[in-house]
């Protein structure tokens, strides 16, 4: 089959796009890890891993559906810099997902290092 | 709170409003929700900043934040969403499919006078996808959306081209027959002519198909991207087959 010269990059960007999401999302739940932080404050640690984030706003609906789905909690408090603000933090659900899917990370991340690994015939 | 110049405000409004507007009907976020969270996130990098805030520096924060149509992926968005975005931003053969399809039930639905018009339209805009569609290699599966106008077109002019060759051609076999050129037409003439006439279509569009491969390609793509040479001597050879039982009949009839 022939591809077009544009497929490769698009199949790239595809995978990329993926990628980046399921890793956000694992990113965003150990930042919150035993810490209560604003979103502001996550988008400034995330900001240091390179690669994680095209659009910082992406994290915000994240935020938002992980409460929703009941992983996080808010809570607004005044703030002496300006108006309040809303922090979030884990609930029990989220703490407990948090140690599933780091789990899995770990196991994934072992075994994708060891294929990279693994000499060439 | 920062304080923005009018540019920056309306700018900040805008933005704002676009986040409200993209996260509308998903059921997964709440849009106020992270809307207050988005504020929030640009008064934090302005903070600092001497008042009032410019355009600029407010254009720098929202490029880092980026396009809030593309915050969320397709499959949490609502399918009416879903259909916008791929329209939108989807590869121009999927928009011109539904343009095409657009068309062509318009002039279905609306129009005995403006029918034509509209489904030659419909035609125009199908090429055009078919075109964009073969720089992927792929039709994909809108060509669903942009098949019906082609299949009416094409039908018409193979018809047109068919029936048109071979009534003119019968018409001047005719001509030759004792009794004169037209209006007369003998019984025995009429006879002849299922067979003629198709012998007569066969026979010359498979020569000119067989010499031309490409010109039944370019019309009658992507239908005929298929055709070469040898289903033009294929055209010939059934035109020969008609000429066969043409010279049938006129036998029976002679004798």
């Amino acid at each position: 089959m022939r591809y077009s010269e544009g497929m490769s990059e698009r199949v790239y960007d595809n995978w990329m796009t993926q990628l980046r999401r399921g890793l956000l999302e694992l990113c965003i739940l150990n930042a919150l890890r035993g810490s209560r932080l604003y979103g502001y404050d996550i988008v400034k640690r995330l900001r240091a891993t390179e690669g994680l984030m095209i659009s910082e706003g992406t994290i915000y609906p994240i935020l938002s559906r992980f409460r929703r789905e009941g992983l996080v909690e808010t809570s607004i408090e005044e703030s002496p810099q300006g108006p309040a603000r809303k922090y979030y933090h884990l609930t029990d659900r989220g703490e407990a997902f948090l140690s599933q899917i780091n789990s899995y990370w770990q196991i994934i991340k072992s075994g994708v290092d060891a294929i990279q690994g693994e000499p060439k015939p | 709170m920062s304080s923005f110049s009018q540019e920056a405000q309306e700018r900040l409004d805008r933005y704002l409003g676009d986040v409200r507007s993209s996260l509308r009907g998903c059921r997964s976020v709440d849009p106020k929700d992270v809307e207050a969270d988005v504020a929030e996130h640009i008064n934090g990098e302005l903070e600092g900043l001497t008042a009032p805030v410019s355009l600029t520096d407010l254009e720098a924060v929202l490029e880092r934040l980026g396009s809030p149509e593309q915050w969320l992926p397709a499959e949490e968005l609502p399918w009416w969403r879903r259909l916008v975005r791929q329209l939108r931003t989807g590869p121009a053969d999927y928009r011109l499919a539904f343009i095409s399809f657009g068309l062509l039930v318009s002039a279905f639905l609306f129009g005995r006078l403006s029918a034509p018009v509209l489904i030659l339209a419909s035609f125009c805009v199908s090429r055009a996808a078919v075109a964009e569609a073969s720089k992927r290699d792929a039709l994909g599966p809108q060509r669903w959306l942009f098949y019906p106008s082609l299949v009416v077109v094409y039908a018409l002019v193979f018809v047109g081209i068919f029936f048109g060759l071979g009534s003119g051609f019968f018409l001047l076999a005719v001509s030759f027959l004792p009794g004169g050129p037209y209006p007369v037409v003998e019984k025995q003439a009429l006879m002849m002519a299922p067979f003629f006439s198709p012998a007569a279509a066969f026979l010359s569009l498979g020569v000119l198909f067989a010499i031309w491969p490409a010109v039944p390609r370019f019309v009658f793509r992507p239908f005929a991207d298929w055709f070469t040479r040898r289903w033009g001597v294929a055209l010939v050879l059934l035109g020969l087959v008609f000429a066969a039982f043409f010279s049938l009949s006129v036998l029976v009839i002679a004798a």
